[in-house]
């Protein structure tokens, strides 16, 4: 005769599963009866080797060029979404690329609003 | 009636307020008592197997105690019962048994009774068992518990199957019946292909489903609102909650 482990009452039977009882009626009579929230939505996990950078947590990369790489990215503030993310090669971050990227960046806002 | 619990504004009328009300007489009331039998069937039987009656004379026995019910409308003495179809239907079946001969009534056998559907082998395999040290009773009473249980399921299978959602069922029921709140949602959002967030949404949402149906079957063999609450505190009582 197989019991339950926790309150040893015996165990029922339905076909080829087995439950306890009193565990169960245990369980639906002190159930929360709110409906659990939603989960939240949980982001995939940062892939190996991808750079760190704030408040973005990259996911893969999209494309490389001579200057920077494209990383597909999901933005955590100050809303979720999913961007794509432009990183500088360290080695070619002069003054002038950083000014070109600087350009770049503020008008990249206006290209979205358009699309 | 004694108490008027089936006015407008109150307790809503059930089979067993149906019965009492009709004593057995009208349509509509026996067709509720076969209904409310089909709960009991099992119960009853088992309780006569643990009065030492033998697996045949035990179904003899119920068999004949519900053509008693139904035909000879002895469910009129329930009209001096006040609340609980589950103590109406033990004491009228202790003193059936005690009046029983059972040369008179095989052979009612075979003519019109209530026929049951339920698994020979697994109540007999329960039955059969008794090392639990219940008394006929408190088995009486375990396996009126466990036939609750499986007709709740038994609704819940038929509404996810007419919504078209019987294999849904099939994995989720699984887990419907395990112990605590931390059941393995990852196991079933993987077999249903959704997250595990959604699988545990998919969970709550069953159990919910799942105590008000049984508390629907309670509500149908008793007489007021108050005494579902008491008859659910009933139930976790007999395993000692």
């Amino acid at each position: 005769m197989l019991e339950c482990d926790i309150c040893h009452t015996t165990l029922e039977r339905r076909g080829t599963r087995t439950f306890c009882p009193a565990c169960l009626l245990r369980d639906l009579m002190t159930d929360e009866p709110d409906e659990p929230l939603e989960p939240p939505v949980i982001p995939p996990p940062q892939a190996v080797g991808l750079p760190q950078v704030p408040r973005f947590q990259l996911i893969e990369k999209l494309g490389e060029g001579g200057f920077a790489v494209v990383y597909r990215a999901l933005q955590r503030e100050p809303v979720r979404r999913e961007v794509a993310v432009k990183v500088l090669k360290a080695q070619v971050a002069t003054e002038h690329v950083l000014a070109r990227f600087e350009t770049e960046r503020q008008t990249w806002p206006a290209w979205s609003t358009r699309a | 009636m004694d108490q008027g619990y089936t006015q407008a504004g109150q307790f809503p009328e059930t089979p067993w307020t149906q019965v009492r009300q009709a004593g057995g007489a009208d349509t509509r009331a026996h067709h509720s008592l076969e209904a409310l039998c089909r709960l009991y069937w099992v119960p009853l039987y088992a309780f006569a197997r643990r009065h030492n009656l033998a697996a045949a004379e035990a179904e003899d026995v119920t068999q004949s105690f519900f053509l008693h019910l139904l035909e000879d409308a002895s469910i009129q003495k329930a009209d001096q019962e006040k609340g609980r179809l589950r103590s109406f239907l033990l004491g009228a079946l202790k003193h059936f048994i005690s009046n029983w001969h059972r040369a008179e009534t095989t052979v009612k056998r075979g003519g019109r009774l209530l026929r049951v559907e339920f698994d020979t082998a697994e109540v007999e395999a329960v039955c059969a068992k008794r090392e639990d040290g219940l008394s006929p009773d408190e088995f009486y009473e375990r396996r009126w518990a466990a036939a609750l249980l499986d007709h709740a399921l038994k609704d819940l299978e038929i509404e996810h199957a007419r919504a078209g959602k019987a294999a849904q069922f099939a994995v989720l029921s699984e887990y419907l019946l395990v112990h605590g709140k931390d059941a393995q949602h990852a196991e079933a959002a993987a077999k249903l292909g959704i997250t595990e967030g959604a699988a545990r949404v998919a969970v709550h949402r069953l159990r919910k489903r799942f105590r008000e149906c049984l508390r629907e079957h309670v509500a149908a063999t008793v007489g007021s609102a108050a005494e579902v609450d008491d008859e659910l505190r009933h139930l976790l009582n007999l395993y000692g909650n």
